[in-house]
């Protein structure tokens, strides 16, 4: 008798359960994997709502956002390469899209993009900012799609200028008056400058200003290291200078970028070369001198006016199995509305061009940024991108800053180890 | 007279067939732990040197193929890394030095019945679990030239000029020992604490008897009590020294140049720079090799103390 109404009992359920799945429409779902680097609540939450806005518009689509900080972006990736694991989607600093591109690792989005152009009425390449387009078109094809753009400008207070003599509304123009200013600022336990000489980001991303304002190249027309000329030599002496007249930090060899610019924040520096970030860290600290601070273009070098260009894409990797899908993603959270929102939310110039021309940006302090963006170049420029610049920006440029500032070598000695070391990783 | 014997034998209970014959059983017993050590040491072990002898520069080559020894012909002629090798031995050597000399006085003090002894012994192990990256912050603002009180020490002392320590590659390199060794004392501290207490207080009597003082008392009692101990554990900490990364990236990033660079760094960046796995990989190696033998010689100057 059970047994018969446990049979029943099965047979209901199973015409019950077969009634309601031939009632559902089948949904296949793909799933993207993507990481974002970011931990800051207000950029996650800013993906999460692009996510949401994105899923709306492909139901059949869904993406799983993983958080993996900056810091330990590139060991996940590394890892992930060589082991397997790699996400579908990821950002990538501008920097190492060539070096992943190099490996292998990643697939071109050409094909996505026409399809994007066609369907939308939009001209990719002509929204990418010029200095990106080296980065990101590598052997004429499309690795990456902005969403980031950097540039740094100079932050200076006008208070500490009137106070030490100079024209509050003259900022230095050039890296000799730079550091000549930053000499005159140097009082009254404020530093001139917050001006970094230690094996950080940090200071490749300002000396880089330097070296090419001088017209040095790191690889020359040889396809070998180009910094052994004069020009590099005069753009490394200006630089290191102002840590041997003390117009920075004492502990500029050995400090971080983030300490710098706390630095500036609590009122140590009075100049600092930063990006649009700091103004909103300023007016969140309700610094007591915001209305004295300044912002003008980057100091130029005898030859011309070059930025730091940094910024992130997203790129597409290829090992991923949902590729359509993926690359669907990776245009919708680079164009538009998605990427307005998220870069207003993030407080980062957009990658687009026309978006960074129009409303928000065209408020300060962002206009100055926009406009310095025309002059922002790559650490290689005028060369090509080299999958090595991931090595030679960390252990080569900064180690021979370093080595200068502190006097472990002459300019010339480290200029000749610093061209040994890149021609050296430039041959393996 | 005879004697009937009435002792009578149980009757043997019918043997139970076994699934797993007897002789079967001891391998049975250990092999989920022989399984265990296999795949957390052999696996990877052997993964490694496959890898190292593999031609893998993923800027070049995107998977690896058979390279025979030209990691380790690389390795040979790789002068930096030598020199890195060179500080780790310091390094490592240094950071025992200064686990011993800070942690016996403390464990010798804190060998004491008291309210005070018990909870400075719960405190003593702060070090040893705050993670690396806690310690390095704050340490280099100990550090730092404008606020660090020691930085003020060191330079009332005269050890430091007006910018931090750290930017002199020798005192760079030296603080960085010292605090390596300064973590790991807690470490050492408890174990030297327990050799302290299992020593018989008869051997002090004794000892006393025969009119020894506190430093004889010290030396011929309780150093040899406890020496075993600081040995074997001081091994391990060798061990874990050597193998080290955390500090000096955070504190210095192996600078100023390479003054603190140690093999741990220079693996790093290896793989996560160079994108260079498998010459990694021999360098792990070389490490392991090295290590061995070190630590045969150490176990060796155990046994014949």
């Amino acid at each position: 008798m059970r047994i018969k109404a446990l049979l029943a009992a099965t047979a209901l359920a199973t015409s019950v359960m077969a009634a309601g799945l031939a009632s559902t429409p089948a949904l296949a779902e793909t799933n993207v994997t993507f990481w974002q680097f970011s931990t800051r609540d207000a950029d996650i939450a800013a993906w999460n709502e692009a996510i949401a806005a994105f899923e709306k518009v492909n139901p059949d689509i869904k993406i799983n956002m993983e958080i993996v900080p900056w810091s330990e972006q590139q060991q996940r990736l590394v890892s992930a390469l060589s082991a397997g694991g790699l996400p579908d989607v990821s950002m990538l600093g501008n920097n190492v899209v060539a070096q992943f591109q190099a490996a292998g690792a990643l697939a071109p989005l050409d094909d996505y993009i026409a399809a994007y152009d066609k369907e939308t009425g939009t001209d990719f390449a002509a929204e990418v900012w010029p200095g990106d387009k080296g980065y990101y078109n590598l052997a004429g094809k499309w690795w990456a799609s902005p969403v980031n753009v950097e540039t740094r400008a100079l932050y200076y207070r006008k208070d500490l200028f009137k106070a030490a003599g100079l024209d509050p509304d003259k900022p230095p123009q050039t890296w000799a008056e730079f550091a000549k200013d930053a000499k005159t600022l140097t009082r009254d336990g404020v530093y001139g400058a917050g001006l970094s000489m230690s094996l950080d980001y940090f200071t490749v991303q300002n000396f880089m200003s330097a070296y090419l304002g001088y017209g040095a190249r790191m690889i020359g027309d040889d396809g070998k290291c180009g910094f052994d000329t004069p020009e590099f030599k005069v753009a490394l002496d200006t630089y290191v200078s102002v840590y041997k007249e003390k117009a920075t930090h004492p502990d500029a060899p050995t400090m971080n970028g983030d300490t710098f610019r706390k630095g500036f924040r609590d009122g140590k520096f009075a100049m600092i070369l930063s990006d649009p970030g700091l103004y909103k860290d300023l007016q969140n600290d309700k610094a007591p001198f915001l209305n004295d601070v300044g912002i003008a273009f980057v100091p130029a070098g005898e030859k011309n006016r070059s930025g730091f260009l940094g910024g992130w894409p997203l790129v597409l990797w290829d090992a991923s199995e949902n590729k359509d899908a993926a690359a669907k993603w990776i245009l919708f959270a680079t164009h538009g509305e998605a990427l307005k929102n998220l870069a207003m939310k993030g407080g980062f110039i957009p990658g687009s061009v026309s978006l960074a021309k129009g409303a928000p940006w065209t408020e300060f302090p962002y206009p100055l940024f926009v406009e310095q963006l025309k002059d922002a170049k790559p650490y290689q420029y005028p060369g090509e991108a080299i999958p090595q610049m991931g090595q030679l920006e960390v252990d080569t440029i900064q180690k021979a800053v370093q080595a200068v500032a502190l006097g472990q070598q002459s300019t010339d000695q480290a200029t000749a180890q610093l061209c040994t070391t890149i021609n050296e990783v430039l041959a393996r | 007279m005879t004697f009937e014997t009435t002792t009578r034998l149980a009757p043997a209970r019918p043997r139970r067939r076994s699934i797993v014959p007897d002789f079967l059983l001891p391998y049975g017993m250990i092999g989920p732990a022989v399984f265990v050590a296999f795949a957390i040491a052999i696996v990877p072990l052997t993964y490694a040197f496959w890898l190292s002898l593999q031609d893998w520069y993923m800027l070049r080559r995107p998977t690896p193929t058979f390279g025979g020894l030209i990691n380790y012909k690389q390795l040979l002629q790789d002068g930096p890394l030598w020199a890195a090798f060179g500080r780790t031995w310091i390094w490592t050597i240094g950071t025992v030095f200064v686990e011993l000399v800070l942690a016996l006085p403390i464990a010798l003090l804190l060998n004491r019945e008291s309210a005070v002894a018990r909870a400075a012994s719960a405190l003593i192990l702060l070090p040893w679990v705050t993670p690396f990256i806690v310690l390095g912050f704050g340490w280099r603002f100990l550090l730092d030239s404008d606020v660090g009180p020691i930085h003020a020490f060191l330079h009332a002392i005269g050890l430091a000029g007006d910018s931090s320590i750290l930017n002199d590659p020798v005192g760079a390199f030296a603080i960085i020992i010292f605090i390596s060794g300064w973590k790991g004392t807690p470490f050492l501290v408890i174990a030297l604490l327990a050799a302290l207490k299992s020593i018989p207080e008869e051997l002090y009597e004794a000892a006393e008897v025969d009119g020894a003082g506190p430093v004889s008392r010290f030396v011929h009692v309780t150093l040899p009590e406890i020496w075993n101990t600081a040995i074997t554990v001081g091994l391990v900490l060798g061990i874990l020294a050597f193998y080290s990364f955390d500090l000096p990236w955070i504190m210095t990033k192996g600078g100023p140049q390479d003054a603190t660079t140690i093999v741990g760094i220079a693996m790093y960046k290896a793989v996560f720079l160079d994108l260079r796995p498998a010459y990694a990989a021999a360098i792990s190696i070389v490490m392991l090799v090295l290590l061995f033998i070190a630590s045969l010689f150490v176990l060796k100057l155990r046994r014949r103390n």
